[in-house]
């Protein structure tokens, strides 16, 4: 078990290495790092203010190593980065690192109990229309997952707030609404109800497509492991149906989802944009979406690769509990 | 999964059930192929699903011919006194603040929802398509080096990465197509492996080897064949996926830009609506967005289970 931790592992560091070098590519073929400076330099098109904002942007290219050849810029980069010296913000001059470390709580809260939502629904929706196949529960909640994966996020997220938030509010004539839609609390006091109606709106939102998704994937898988015939022996020595489909059945239907959720989970960053943006939460997304507008190279960079990171972690987790529930892979 | 952008999104059951057809050579394709279209055609939903989208094509082809309206009429007093109305029989989705009216703007939208659906699954299928039966059929370091690649943007985050490329390229319908369908490729690619690693050793393979066939030949007319059904089910369910990431991309404002008109990029106009008296124009592309992608994700799922012997019915 810890002989695969500890390969799992190095081949993270391996990814995120690659991770790196495409990332810095890609960025610096997209995005002009003096965009700031190009933007800010005066528009006097006479011949002496041409030269003064060329010597500028020389200096400036200068200062930065941009006169350098990529790879030499790839490799400074590169030290500076694993030494956690990030630099700073091109707008707000603000420590980089500082900044992602702070967004970076903010996301976790969010994503961690989207995923755990998601869970507990996937498991409980798949569960349940697996036992009673082409029951009306079945279609019933196989019909409402289709209807999740369908929709956009964002607009569920639209819905949520017109009926959950404005409507609600409207009708019973209150004050505040019951769940806030803008921002992380509404007073400094910290109480963690104020917490919990910031919280639930973003979190559904976020956990939208993941449980839909996941649902389909639990039912599709629990129905494959119900037909082997170690459940039909199972059975016929008399254990109770519940206790078959709890212990038998949902143990080796997780093994095949455990891969697969590892994908949806690389793919929770981009739900995270969306949903921080519309929620005014000020995590990761946000902080994404605020410098790209502003050009930010500074913080895009190493944003991509903490982003990485944090996608590399989840999925180290989920082949840890891949190697919990399945036997197989441990030995292996 | 998540929130839009993500390619691998509504592709739900056995995703990594490598080859659902592909077993077989099938010597009759002819046959082969009668017998998957009456098997689609049993299923309720996904032929519901098909009807669906052939109403939407058409609504969307037919756009300037079925409403009165322009989409983006020139502003003048006349139009603004026609605006925030809500829906009646002359506005069935009602008008916004620029006195546009809804229905018109919804099914001029379809147009580059459904045009960006259909070219981001044929450009992502292709890329795809190639990279898997390249990996597939040489195996050793070149399916390695490939599939390593396939990891990496696993990694990374799509969504940032598309709005990284958009902010570098501009926003453009081309450049839409191609950067969302660069993103899509990879779960056809593995797909399209799967299929071609389990056919590599097959007797059919080696007799069209040893009877002197180029590897060109034996990829495209021996091997490809028996992945034509999966890749047909990743081309529907993949632009159910790019409509949703092109909505979700318009609505943050890296995708389609106004004045064209998009689904996506209604409802980020709407996005002020909500909570107003103007909430109703939230619902209808919205509306259309759900009823596209379940359309297409219904096709899909029937295409797959059509195809593949060992479902029911």
């Amino acid at each position: 078990m810890i002989a695969l931790v500890v390969r799992r592992l190095a081949w993270s560091v391996v990814i995120l290495l690659l991770a790196s070098i495409v990332v810095f590519i890609f960025v610096r073929a997209t995005t002009d790092p003096l965009a700031v400076v190009r933007g800010g330099i005066s528009g006097d098109t006479s011949a002496p203010a041409q030269e003064a904002n060329r010597s500028l942007i020389e200096a400036e290219e200068k200062r930065l190593g941009l006169d350098r050849p990529l790879v030499a810029q790839y490799a400074g980069w590169l030290s500076h980065f694993v030494r956690g010296d990030w630099g700073e913000s091109s707008v707000s001059r603000r420590s980089v690192g500082a900044e992602i470390r702070q967004r970076l709580w903010n996301t976790t809260q969010l994503v961690v109990w989207a995923i755990l939502l998601s869970l507990t629904v996937a498991v409980v929706v798949g569960v349940v229309c697996a036992s009673r196949p082409d029951s009306m529960v079945d279609h019933l909640l196989s019909g409402l997952s289709f209807l999740g994966l369908s929709m956009p996020a964002f607009w569920f997220a639209l819905l949520a707030i017109e009926w959950l938030v404005f409507q609600p509010k409207r009708l019973l004539g209150l004050d505040q609404p019951i769940l806030f839609s803008v921002g992380l609390h509404s007073s400094t006091s910290g109480i963690p109800l104020d917490h919990l109606r910031h919280l639930i709106l973003p979190v559904l939102v976020l956990s939208l497509p993941l449980s839909t998704v996941w649902s389909r994937y639990v039912r599709a898988s629990m129905l494959d492991v119900m037909s082997a015939p170690y459940i039909r022996t199972a059975r016929a020595k008399g254990v109770p149906r519940r206790r078959v489909l709890l212990r038998h059945a949902l143990r080796n239907a997780l093994i095949p989802f455990t891969t697969v959720s590892a994908v949806a989970i690389g793919h929770l960053f981009g739900g995270v944009i969306v949903t921080e943006s519309i929620f005014a939460w000020p995590g990761m997304g946000q902080l994404f979406f605020s410098a790209l507008l502003a050009g930010d190279t500074n913080v895009v960079l190493p944003w991509l690769m903490v982003a990485a990171s944090f996608v590399l972690v989840l999925v180290l987790i989920s082949d840890i509990l891949l190697g919990v529930l399945d036997p197989r892979v441990r030995a292996s | 999964m998540t929130m839009g952008v993500e390619p691998d999104r509504p592709t739900p059951p056995p995703a990594e059930a490598a080859s659902p057809l592909g077993a077989f050579p099938a010597p009759a394709a002819g046959a082969q192929w009668r017998l998957v279209a009456r098997r689609f055609r049993r299923r309720t939903l996904a032929m519901a699903g098909l009807a669906a989208l052939a109403v939407l094509a058409l609504s969307a082809v037919f756009a300037p011919l079925l409403s009165p309206y322009e989409v983006s009429p020139t502003l003048n007093s006349d139009v603004l006194s026609q605006s925030r109305q809500s829906p009646s029989l002359r506005h069935p989705f009602g008008t916004d603040e620029l006195g546009r009216d809804q229905l018109t703007r919804v099914l001029h939208g379809g147009r580059i929802s459904l045009l960006i659906g259909l070219s981001v699954a044929m450009a992502s299928s292709l890329i795809g398509t190639t990279v898997g039966a390249i990996a597939g059929y040489f195996g050793g370091w070149v399916d390695q080096v490939l599939m390593r690649l396939v990891d990496l943007l696993l990694v990374l985050p799509g969504t940032a990465l598309l709005m990284i490329a958009q902010r570098g390229l501009g926003g453009s319908l081309p450049v839409i197509i191609l950067i969302l369908g660069f993103l899509f490729w990879r779960t056809v690619a593995r797909i399209v492996r799967g299929v071609f690693l389990s056919l590599k050793q097959q007797e059919f393979v080696e007799a069209a080897r040893a009877s002197g066939a180029s590897s060109a030949r034996i990829i495209v007319s021996e091997m490809l064949p028996s992945a034509v059904g999966p890749i047909c089910v990743h081309l529907t369910l993949a632009s159910g996926a790019a409509i949703l990431a092109e909505s979700a991309l318009s609505f943050l404002g890296f995708g389609i830009q106004p004045p064209a008109v998009s689904w996506g990029n209604m409802l980020a106009q709407s996005r002020g609506a909500v909570g107003t008296e103007l909430a109703y124009l939230v619902y209808a592309p919205g509306v259309a967005i759900l009823i596209t992608v379940l359309a297409v994700n219904f096709v899909g799922n029937g295409l797959r289970d059509a195809l593949d012997p060992h479902t029911r019915a």
